[in-house]
């Protein structure tokens, strides 16, 4: 009898564990299906760290956007600065390897800091700023490369970022894990991070508590920019060349992980944690997608599928809970 | 006196998107006299209409505090099935048979949102990504083009000296205007953004009035992009990439608040007007293409700040009125 109590109780924690981590279950259940259709080429460690290296700059990407919308505001600009933060090394990479990477994050730093100061110091709508700025940053990209194709040097040690490895791991995922490490960091244990949950809950409730929340806004920003700046340096020297409209689609990319991952678009809520499982889910979507081997465009179609499909069994599973 | 005074004042605050406009129009018509010539005028209105007509159900749908990111996938799904059906269907059928299925896209986001409970950025994100997919696999991810003449007269013939896009456009907007003036269809939309639970008390059936918001927003899309395909004679898988962030930043340059309850029609149209006058004018002005995406950036930047400058006088007066 002693035992089955036991049992119920357990099973009840369990339930209460799958409806609320809905989008951790889908994730499980789709790794063992894949495990079990395609066991030789998915469940390899070499495939698994492939996923891994290839989410990476949306992982990073994401991590500051997670940070953004937790405080109330979107950014569709990080596109367009992908591309510009993948031209700039590359163009600046004979100068000095050390040279390139400073130039690209202070690129992203400055970038970060406009569209802070715009939306948090003025009060600017966030969805219009970096709209308008996507368009700026896409045409100095433009204009800077002339809209050419950028080729870099294979044999530099710039190419190491991306294709290198640290202990059998790649380097592009070192520097992933560390990033969102430091992002869960900020955001759980620093006043900073705190604040930015007030911030995005209830603004007026923030600023008469005595938090300047223009500036919380604003370093927000400046963290998604120096992170999608590490991205494009990540991304550039996967592919020893940057193309100017290589970041275009990014920012969905990166947005539709960080809801996938339980952030609300209206802030106040959100995780580091979740945003990897979402980060995670859109990665082994595409990866098993690749292995069955759907061509391209249905990809896309089954990619949308999936997305409602994932955030409907959320909803359904959070609904009856509340309705209990 | 002064109360005229103010009401004056109170007036150019309201509508205010039109002097801006205004303001534009007299600066350009003073660097460039062609601008103000009768038949760019007309071409104005002419190259507005596409992404006009899906400004205005885009403000609808706003209103209710609800986003539709899928129109541009809609647009381009449709114009490639207007397109490939000709052949088998007649011009005709394939026309209309292609904007039931538009429609149809816009139903289905409408009852995943209302039904399905889901959030509709996600929602939409999800159609955009799964017709983005379709449209590509349709012809290889190639463009089609097509066989009959006459479907070109929809998108490049004239009636008198008004080409035919300018005058469903003008027809969309006397419609729009008498929806949100004199229907209960239009203002609910206001309601349901106040308050939903006293819209539904007060006899209001909200998922029906929400679905339906939807299922306009994608038979305008339907209709935008058979235009498009008939102009062009030719139905791409690309022509809606940037289209939804371009007529939600022109709506929200209208007025319309992102968080819904606020916004008119009218705003909406000034809106799309003064972002296409701006391209014209930087077209006439015979301006690069990488400076015009630079000039266009900065400017709507500069609009949303001039519109805050605006808000702030405005509460700085209201709270004089209340000293006083």
């Amino acid at each position: 009898m002693k035992s089955i109590g036991l049992n119920s109780i357990t099973m009840k924690k369990f339930k209460y564990w799958v409806q609320n981590n809905a989008i951790l279950t889908i994730l499980v259940f789709l790794v063992i299906l894949m495990a079990a259709l395609r066991t030789d080429t998915f469940f390899s460690v070499r495939n698994l760290l492939n996923i891994l290296r290839q989410i990476a700059v949306i992982g990073i990407g994401a991590c500051g956007m997670t940070m953004v919308m937790i405080g109330g505001n979107l950014d569709l600009s990080i596109g367009s600065l992908l591309s510009l933060c993948m031209v700039v090394p590359i163009m600046l990479q004979p100068r000095g390897v050390l040279f390139a990477i400073v130039a690209t994050i202070i690129v992203g730093f400055i970038v970060g800091a406009i569209n802070g100061f715009l939306i948090g110091k003025l009060k600017g709508n966030s969805l219009i700023i970096t709209f308008g700025m996507l368009s700026i940053i896409q045409g100095i990209t433009f204009l800077i490369t002339g809209g050419f194709y950028q080729h870099g040097d294979p044999e530099s040690i710039y190419a190491h970022i991306g294709k290198g490895f640290i202990y059998k791991i790649p380097i592009p995922v070192i520097l992933f894990i560390v990033i969102a490490f430091l992002s869960f960091i900020i955001l759980s244990r620093t006043v900073f991070g705190r604040s930015l949950y007030i911030t995005g809950g209830n603004s007026y409730a923030a600023l008469a508590s005595g938090i300047n929340t223009n500036n919380i806004k604003m370093l927000s920003y400046i963290m998604l920019g120096v992170f999608v700046a590490i991205g494009g340096i990540i991304k550039s020297s996967m592919i020893d060349s940057a193309q100017p409209t290589a970041g275009s689609g990014f920012e969905f990319d990166v947005i539709t992980a960080v809801v996938l991952g339980g952030t609300s678009l209206l802030g106040g809520i959100g995780t580091i944690w979740g945003t990897l499982i979402g980060v995670i889910l859109l990665g082994v979507i595409s990866n098993s997608m690749v292995l069955i081997g759907l061509p391209f465009p249905l990809q896309l179609a089954v990619k949308g599928a999936i997305l409602i499909a994932a955030v409907y069994y959320d909803s359904f599973i959070r609904g009856r809970r509340f309705e209990v | 006196m002064k109360s005229s005074k103010n009401k004056f004042l109170s007036l150019i605050i309201e509508n205010r998107i039109i002097f801006i406009f205004v303001i534009i129009v007299i600066i350009v018509s003073m660097i460039e006299p062609r601008f103000l010539h009768i038949t760019n005028l007309i071409n104005i209105i002419n190259q507005a209409s596409i992404n006009g007509i899906m400004a205005l159900s885009m403000t609808i749908l706003l209103i209710c505090g609800y986003f539709d990111l899928s129109i541009g996938a809609i647009l381009s799904f449709v114009g490639m099935l207007a397109i490939g059906w000709q052949s088998t269907l007649g011009t005709i059928n394939a026309v209309l048979l292609a904007i039931v299925i538009g429609t149809l896209i816009g139903l289905v986001n409408g009852l995943l949102v209302t039904y399905g409970k889901i959030n509709s950025f996600i929602v939409t994100l999800g159609t955009l990504t799964l017709f983005k997919g379709l449209s590509l696999s349709l012809n290889n991810s190639r463009p089609i083009s097509g066989s009959n003449e006459n479907f070109m007269l929809l998108g490049g013939g004239m009636i008198g000296p008004i080409p035919i896009p300018a005058i469903i456009f003008v027809i969309f907007i006397l419609i729009f205007l008498f929806i949100m003036k004199w229907t209960n269809f239009g203002r609910n939309a206001y309601a349901i953004r106040g308050s939903e639970i006293s819209a539904k008390l007060s006899g209001v059936r909200i998922n029906l009035y929400k679905t339906s918001y939807f299922v306009l927003s994608g038979f305008c899309a339907s209709i935008s992009g058979v235009i498009l395909a008939s102009r062009l004679n030719t139905g791409s898988p690309n022509f809606g990439d940037d289209i939804p962030l371009l007529v939600i930043a022109a709506v929200v340059l209208g007025g319309t608040s992102l968080s819904g309850g606020m916004g008119t029609i009218r705003g909406s149209i000034f809106g799309i007007l003064v972002i296409w006058v701006i391209n014209n004018s930087l077209d006439l002005l015979n301006v690069k293409s990488y400076y015009q995406m630079i000039i266009r950036g900065v400017i709507v930047i500069v609009v949303v700040l001039l519109d805050l400058l605006y808000e702030n006088v405005r509460q700085k007066e209201r709270y004089k009125l209340n000293e006083s």
